[in-house]
């Protein structure tokens, strides 16, 4: 039996540099897969909202099929199924190198029908009243969304919306599937590369799992006072 | 190409080699794969994650304030909230392909036994389970109205008698769909397990996309399928619990 | 919140470092019986004691690289299977009762660190005999020879190692391939390729046919097997074709565990008795020969010792 050796397998060159590099790619997949989310998100909000049954009927299929769905499949879907139905139906390859975006379009998705189930009970929460009063205003419908309806539902699951986007960045470490290049890989796919090298696992292995407990506790901070400042405002404004 | 075979192998596996079956261990557990074997596993996990959620989620109680304890007790209570809360918040911020892999391939260098991928998959999901669980068993027992144990205390009713006949079923009626929501998201999430080798739904698919590239979004429609109609049936449950929730609190 | 973050760093910290507490002292335990004499067996024992006392084998075989370890119309299936099954059979006369195979599988990620910490007696599993693999635990002798090339689609022209240079190729997770490749390109003088990392064969070969690399590496059976059993034609008229050059040699061998020589010996004997019968050969012949999907010449490569007796 070899004996654990942390110096040698995570803080020696280069496996250290592969793990920061891992760590930044990690954040990067984090933060940019979590706006994509939330962008996602708020659109299909706005059409399960819609008054046309086209846009509702859209949105609300798209929250029960990938909510339904693991996120491990269906990144398999889309970094080997899509290039092929894409050569089938077009006739062309499709374009190289975007594994990365696949990626991200993959956790978007997955956490965009969450976020937007979640959004979605924040509107159904906020008082009709407050609508009717917007109206007697004589605020647009536009305005009262945006003035009175988001602002509202955002602070109400505020707390709701960070749990989900800590588990999206937790997600990211399902990027051990993706065939990206060496130097996109996040920190467990450093990992598994550096135990491919030494066939060790332990070492890199906890380091990965000290830093998502690390990103865990940082982001979870960060958003949590975030949120208890949302809803401070809520219970300010009661 | 013989589908039939192919879908008789994702969803309850394939015949598994004599010599790879181990005497040691449950033979279903072994010998059926595919589909069947993500409902097995997540069913365990449900059933092994329950107890230790539970047990996490009660010691991780808010301590009621007004009682009188001696010290000792008090200490021990404490302690135990410190140790469970500290567990659940570790085992909360990995991610469940980390948890799965260090499942994996921690136990025989740490402690020098070898688990067979099945029993490594139903461990660390009950693990995920029971930490989830204890959050919901714990905002469960929040939810009761603390003016109740004021009510049950001035009817005399002994405290046993009170959790089991009053805080438990109220407790309960408040976590369901919440516990469903739970189930759904164990049994996705073990398609993480086939990168261990656990011959659920998701390896056997990979294996079968192996022989049939040119099917390969084919057979994933199947897998991603035979994920979604389950999890929905479940998720539609838990929506109308949901409403019957709700309809009762405006009552 | 503050205390949870010191916590949990502190248990994960007492769960890294009880283990290195644990086997620091294990290790050098049996360094200081090695150093002693030759004689004296660590205390662990040998692995051929433990199969001795159990009448088992556990044996460590990969299960998705074909044709070594493969399933096949959902039946497992390769050439591993066949020669270890053979090989245990002849393993009976050197622990001196009929011994039971137990296959384990494992993975390119654990074929190696499970003989390592003995999870798994022997480890069949396309490994080549490489000396940062050799370091951490034994080969047998050799049992398949091959090397590394790449495969890349017909289509695309004909084209041998110096044109990949700066191209994007694709390579099996955890296997050697990174290093060599990168050694051998550096070695040329041409610019480094670009690596992705394939989770498995089949995975990378279907990126290959749709356009995502530019080739496709890692031993050449394995890929070729691999290509064919997708419904690829290989070959120089076909739809896949590999380079002519190769950049590494690839000898197989099982791996056992490091410094058991007891073990390692009766593995090799075994393997020895194997060739002498007939039976390697027929199964080479069954899984390389010309009818199958990926003949590979046996050529001068010989199994059986130099002396017997």
């Amino acid at each position: 039996m070899k004996s654990v050796d942390f110096a040698k397998y995570v803080f020696d060159e280069p496996y250290l540099g592969w793990l920061l590099r891992g760590v930044s790619m990690t954040l990067v997949m984090a933060v940019v897969s979590g706006i994509g989310a939330a962008i996602l998100g708020f659109w299909v909000l706005r059409g399960e909202l819609s008054r046309w049954r086209f846009f509702r009927t859209l949105g609300g299929a798209y929250v029960t099929v990938f909510r339904n769905v693991p996120i491990l499949p269906l990144l398999l879907l889309l970094m080997f199924g899509v290039p092929g139905v894409w050569l089938r139906w077009t006739g062309r390859e499709f374009p190289r190198d975007f594994e990365l975006v696949m990626l991200l379009v993959g956790l978007s998705l997955n956490t965009g029908a969450y976020l937007a189930e979640i959004l979605r009970a924040g509107v159904q929460a906020v008082s009709p009243l407050q609508l009717e009063a917007g109206r007697t205003l004589g605020l647009s419908p536009g305005a009262i969304r945006r003035k009175i309806v988001y602002p509202q539902a955002i602070r109400i699951v505020a707390p709701a919306l960070t749990s989900r986007l800590i588990h999206n960045t937790k997600n990211s470490t399902m990027a051990l599937i993706v065939p990206l290049p060496l130097h996109q890989l996040e920190v467990l796919g450093q990992a598994s590369r550096i135990a491919g090298e030494t066939f060790t696992w332990i070492e890199p292995l906890c380091f990965a799992a000290c830093v998502h407990l690390v990103l865990a506790l940082v982001f979870g901070q960060a958003l949590n006072r975030w949120a208890r400042g949302q809803q401070a405002r809520v219970e300010g404004a009661a | 190409m013989n589908w039939e075979t192919h879908l008789r192998g994702l969803m309850l596996g394939y015949p598994p080699l004599p010599e790879s079956v181990n005497r040691d261990y449950p033979a279903f557990l072994q010998t059926t794969g595919g589909l069947a074997l993500t409902l097995l596993i997540t069913f365990f996990s449900l059933i092994f994650g329950g107890a230790l959620g539970t047990l996490l989620g009660l010691l991780r109680r808010d301590a009621p304030k007004e009682t009188r304890r001696t010290l000792l007790r008090r200490g021990v209570e404490g302690g135990a909230r410190l140790l469970a809360n500290g567990f659940v918040e570790g085992v909360r911020g990995l991610p469940i392909m980390l948890l799965v892999l260090l499942c994996y391939y921690l136990p025989y260098p740490v402690l020098g036994v070898r688990i067979p991928p099945f029993l490594v998959g139903i461990f660390a999901f009950s693990l995920y389970t029971g930490v989830y669980l204890s959050e919901i068993v714990r905002s469960g027992f929040r939810s009761i109205d603390p003016g109740l144990r004021y009510a049950g205390r001035t009817l005399g009713l002994p405290p046993r008698i009170f959790f089991f006949k009053v805080e438990l079923p109220l407790a309960l009626r408040a976590m369901k769909p919440d516990l469903i929501n739970l189930a759904i998201t164990v049994f996705k999430d073990t398609s993480t397990l086939a990168m261990v080798g656990v011959a659920e739904i998701t390896y056997i698919g990979r294996q079968t996309m192996a022989a049939h590239p040119k099917d390969y979004a084919l057979v994933l429609g199947v897998i991603l399928i035979s994920y979604w109609v389950p999890a929905t049936l479940l998720s539609l449950f838990a929506s109308r619990t949901e409403k019957a929730r709700f309809k009762m609190e405006t009552l | 919140m503050k205390n949870w973050f010191i916590l949990t760093l502190a248990a994960v910290m007492v769960l890294g470092c009880q283990p290195a507490a644990k086997e620091e002292t294990g290790s050098t335990e049996t360094s200081t019986t090695a150093s002693h004499g030759s004689e004296t067996k660590a205390p662990s024992g040998s692995v051929l004691d433990k199969v001795k006392s159990s009448g088992k084998v556990l044996i460590g075989i990969g299960q998705d690289a074909a044709p070594f370890g493969y399933r096949d119309n959902n039946e497992l299936v390769g050439f591993e299977f066949d020669l270890t099954r053979a090989m245990v059979k002849h393993l009976k006369d050197y622990v001196g009762k009929d011994v039971e195979i137990e296959f384990v599988p494992v993975t390119d990620e654990t074929r190696i660190s499970w003989v390592q910490s003995g999870e798994v007696d022997l480890s069949a599993c396309h490994t080549n005999n490489t000396r940062k693999r050799d370091e951490n635990i034994d080969f047998s002798i050799p049992y398949f020879w091959d090397g590394k090339s790449v495969m890349y689609r017909v289509k695309d022209g004909p084209k041998d190692l110096k044109d990949f240079a700066g191209k994007t190729i694709g390579i099996k997770r955890s296997s050697s391939s990174e290093g060599e490749i990168k050694a051998y390109f550096e070695k040329q003088g041409w610019a480094a390729p670009v690596l992705k990392q394939y989770d498995n064969h089949a995975a990378g070969i279907q990126a290959l046919m749709d356009g995502q690399v530019d080739g496709f590496t890692d031993d050449s059976a394995i890929i070729i097997n691999t290509a064919v059993l997708a419904g690829n034609k290989v070959g120089a008229t076909g739809d896949l074709v590999t380079t002519p050059t190769k950049y590494s040699n690839a000898y197989f061998g099982l791996g056992v565990r490091e410094n058991d020589s007891d073990w390692r010996d009766a593995v090799n004997y075994a393997l020895h008795d194997l060739w002498l019968s007939g039976e390697y050969q027929q199964i080479y012949e069954k899984w390389f020969g010309p009818n199958s999907n990926c003949p590979v010449p046996l050529g001068n490569n010989r199994m059986e010792p130099f002396v017997k007796g």
